[in-house]
C-alpha cells in the first residue's frame, strides 16, 4: 500500500488504531492487507502510549526554582512601585513637566532649522 | 438526535473547559501583577514542561536547567503575553521549545532522547523473554524517534506524554488542527517504517 493511501486509511478508521474506544467503525468493506495496516499501526500506538510517560521533576528542583522565580517577581513588584508608584500619584505634574519638556525640544529643532537654512542662502 | 446523552455529555464537557480556560485567564491577566497568581500557574505546568524538556534534551540537568530559563523567561514576557487566540499552555510550551531549539544548536548536540528512560517506565509484566523483549522494543523504538526532525518529535511528545488534542498541538506549533492531524499519520508511517528497516516488525 502506499503512503498517500494509508495515510487516507488511517484518516477514515482512526478510531480502530487510535485506542479510542467509543469509535465504532464498520471495517466489513476492508481487505485483509488494509486491516493489518490497521492492526499494525494500533500496535504502534499502543508500543508509544507504554514508553512516553511524563517524567517527574525532582521535589527539590521544583521547591528551588518556586522560590527563585517568587523571589524574582517579588523584585519587580516593589521595583515597579519604588519607581512607577511617586509617577502615578503626581501624574498632572509628570504630564506637564513631560509635555514641558517635549515644547522645548520641539522649539529647540525648528530654531535649529531655521538658523541652518539661513546660514545656507 | 439519537444519541442524546452523549451530545449532552459532550456539551457539559465543553462547558466545563471554557469555564476552566476563563479563570485561567483571570489568573494570566493577575500573574502579571502579582507573584503568587504566577506562582500558580508555575505550579500547574512545571511538570508538563519539564517532562517535555526531559525527552527533548535526554537528561535531568539540562532539562532542569531548561526548564528553569522557561519559566524565568515567562516571568519576564509575561506582562507582554496577550490572549489572542493562543493559550498560555502554548505560550508556554513555545517559550521551552525555542529554549531547546537554541540549546540543540548552540551546543551542536544531535537531539538526544534518553537511552535510559527504563528508570521512568512503569514496570512491564510477563516472564523474563517477553520483559526483555519489551525492553528492547521500547528502546527501538526511543531510537527511531530520535531519529525524527524535531517537529515529528514534538507532535509524539505533546500526543502522547502531554495526550493534548490536536488542535492544541496546532496552538504550540503554529499549525492548524488540520495540519497536525496530517503530520501526524505521516509521522506514525515515518517511524514504523523506522523500525522496519532497524528490523522490527
Amino acid at each position: 500500500m502506499n503512503k498517500l493511501a494509508l495515510e487516507r486509511l488511517l484518516s477514515r478508521y482512526a478510531g480502530v488504531w487510535s485506542g479510542d474506544s467509543g469509535a465504532i467503525d464498520d471495517l466489513s468493506d476492508l481487505s485483509p492487507a488494509a486491516r493489518a495496516e490497521l492492526d499494525s499501526m494500533a500496535r504502534l500506538v499502543g508500543l508509544l502510549n507504554s514508553t512516553l510517560e511524563p517524567v517527574a521533576p525532582r521535589d527539590a528542583f521544583v521547591g528551588e526554582l518556586r522560590r527563585s522565580l517568587l523571589a524574582e517577581a517579588l523584585q519587580r513588584q516593589s521595583w515597579r512601585a519604588a519607581y512607577f508608584g511617586p509617577l502615578r500619584r503626581h501624574w498632572k505634574l509628570t504630564a506637564a513637566a513631560t509635555a514641558s519638556g517635549v515644547s522645548v525640544a520641539a522649539l529647540s529643532a525648528v530654531s535649529a532649522a531655521i538658523w541652518y537654512r539661513g546660514r545656507n542662502l | 438526535m439519537t444519541n442524546g446523552p452523549f451530545v449532552q455529555t459532550d456539551l457539559a464537557a465543553h462547558a466545563a473547559a471554557r469555564v476552566e480556560d476563563e479563570s485561567e485567564a483571570r489568573l494570566v491577566e493577575r500573574a502579571k501583577s502579582d507573584p503568587q497568581a504566577f506562582g500558580q500557574l508555575y505550579e500547574r505546568y512545571v511538570d508538563r514542561i519539564y517532562s517535555y524538556v526531559f525527552y527533548r534534551t535526554g537528561n535531568q540537568q539540562e532539562a532542569e536547567d531548561l526548564t528553569a530559563k522557561t519559566f524565568h523567561k515567562a516571568l519576564d514576557h509575561i506582562g507582554r503575553y496577550d490572549n489572542r487566540g493562543v493559550p498560555f499552555s502554548a505560550w508556554l510550551y513555545r517559550i521551552a521549545h525555542n529554549l531547546v531549539a537554541n540549546w540543540h544548536r548552540d551546543g551542536a548536540r544531535r537531539q538526544e532522547l534518553p537511552l535510559e528512560p527504563q528508570a521512568h517506565l512503569a514496570p512491564a509484566r510477563g516472564r523474563p523473554e517477553q520483559l526483555a523483549e519489551a525492553s528492547e522494543e521500547r528502546e527501538a523504538l526511543l531510537g527511531a524517534i530520535r531519529r525524527l526532525p524535531s517537529d515529528r518529535q514534538q507532535l509524539l511528545l505533546l500526543k502522547f506524554i502531554d495526550s493534548l488534542p490536536n488542535a492544541q498541538i496546532g496552538d504550540i506549533m503554529g499549525r492548524s488542527e488540520g495540519a497536525i492531524k496530517s503530520l501526524y499519520h505521516r509521522t506514525l508511517i515515518a517511524l514504523r517504517d523506522d523500525l522496519t528497516t532497524h528490523g522490527f516488525s
